[in-house]
């Protein structure tokens, strides 16, 4: 997808006005990118309106990574993310193919420690 | 037609009977449910910003389904966003799939691009006449949508451009849809990760407005918004028990009209079945 940079956004506001997390008094990526506030990028509930509301086609969605890696990781989400890493699961999940049988799901299997290390440890710079 | 179901994180740790429902309806619609082996979290959204390297995990997943030849049906929004947005990563982009490809060699895995990924309620949507013929049990309810914000945006990723596709599922069951201001809006459940507050008040609006309209059942095709929505009403209305909504996912729904009685989807029984 070829999307204008943010060279192209006219600070319109509608990306702010479409915003929840703005809505709701919080700083989120439009803000930054409305220059309101300079940290936010965590704070999405990625619903994307925005991206809807922009008019220019601005890709937010990469300048929200861009700023997500040089703002710190909230400390509510880290857990999540050690989850990932550890388990391959958002949650710790312990017991789950009791709770599956229990309702009539065949087990399943978790992915295996050491593979979500070597899928994290790849070589990938996509194109946000 | 062969599918793998991918539950996400969320709906495999908290809710098997979204899971087990999507499974009976999609076998009655015909599908042929295979199994992936392992299950491994999309990358989720919290991923993105923390590494590049969040694509191998959607990726895995990807692979692992086109090893036995199935498309993946999806049950949230994050992970449907997130497969979707991998899959135009690879479109036309030779060196991200080498580099993609190269890490999941190491794991004896390759993926070409082949895999077709739909939420829940796309598939439904696309099978509402087929949905239509199988309905055996008329429900007295009046429901209100909510629909899961990243199936449905952004639409260059998500490809769809109807954003009541979830509603025209529910228009072909025996049932009765309420209009509510906040349909589309989102239900906030993400937000609990950084601003409970923020989120328990949105989930709040929702709901409440929900029940205003004139609605006695909430319908959500997330994990995310079910989690919110419904595991978070004690905490969303307190000690206020009457302003409590039940809350249940688009495949309880439809299993419930095709004559399910599942434990699992006893919630509903319980609700509505009086006979």
């Amino acid at each position: 997808m070829d999307k204008p940079g943010l060279g192209k956004c006219i600070q319109c506001g509608q990306c702010v006005e479409s915003c929840l997390v703005a809505g709701g008094g919080g700083n989120s990526i439009v803000s930054e990118l409305n220059k309101t506030a300079d940290t936010g990028a965590w704070n999405c509930v990625n619903c994307w309106k925005c991206i809807e509301a922009c008019p220019q086609d601005v890709d937010i969605y990469g300048f929200m990574m861009a700023r997500r890696r040089k703002e710190d990781i909230p400390s509510t989400m880290r857990q999540s993310v050690k989850n990932i890493m550890g388990m391959g699961c958002c949650f710790y999940i312990s017991g789950i193919n009791e709770i599956r049988e229990f309702d009539g799901l065949a087990p399943l299997k978790l992915i295996e420690k050491h593979k979500v290390k070597t899928l994290l440890e790849g070589h990938v710079q996509p194109k946000t | 037609m062969k599918i793998a179901i991918y539950p996400g994180c969320m709906v495999l740790a908290r809710f098997q009977e979204y899971e087990l429902a999507s499974r009976r309806v999609l076998e009655q619609l015909g599908y042929e449910i295979v199994e992936l082996g392992e299950f491994c979290c999309c990358g989720a959204s919290l991923l993105p910003g923390v590494t590049d390297n969040w694509v191998n995990l959607s990726a895995y997943t990807l692979a692992l389904a086109e090893k036995v030849g199935a498309d993946i049906v999806t049950l949230c929004g994050n992970c449907t966003n997130n497969f979707k947005r991998v899959n135009l990563y690879l479109e036309g982009n030779p060196k991200v799939r080498d580099e993609i490809n190269s890490t999941l060699d190491k794991l004896g895995l390759v993926y070409g691009g082949r895999v077709k990924v739909n939420h829940l309620i796309e598939v439904l949507c696309q099978k509402r006449e087929q949905v239509a013929g199988l309905v055996k049990r008329e429900i007295d309810v009046r429901v209100a949508v909510s629909h899961p914000c990243q199936v449905l945006r952004p639409r260059g990723i998500t490809g769809i451009e109807d954003p009541n596709i979830f509603r025209r599922i529910l228009e072909v069951l025996p049932l009765d849809i309420i209009d509510y201001p906040e349909e589309h809006e989102c239900c906030g459940a993400t937000a609990l990760l950084f601003d409970e507050e923020m989120g328990i008040r949105q989930g709040r609006s929702k709901l409440e407005s929900c029940k205003v309209h004139g609605a006695n059942l909430v319908v959500a095709a997330c994990g995310n918004c079910l989690f919110l929505l419904d595991r978070l009403q004690n905490k969303i209305f307190g000690k206020k028990k009457d302003l409590k909504i039940p809350v249940t996912s688009v495949s309880q729904l439809v299993a419930f009209s095709f004559g399910y009685s599942d434990k699992g989807l006893s919630k509903l029984l319980e609700i509505f079945d009086h006979g």
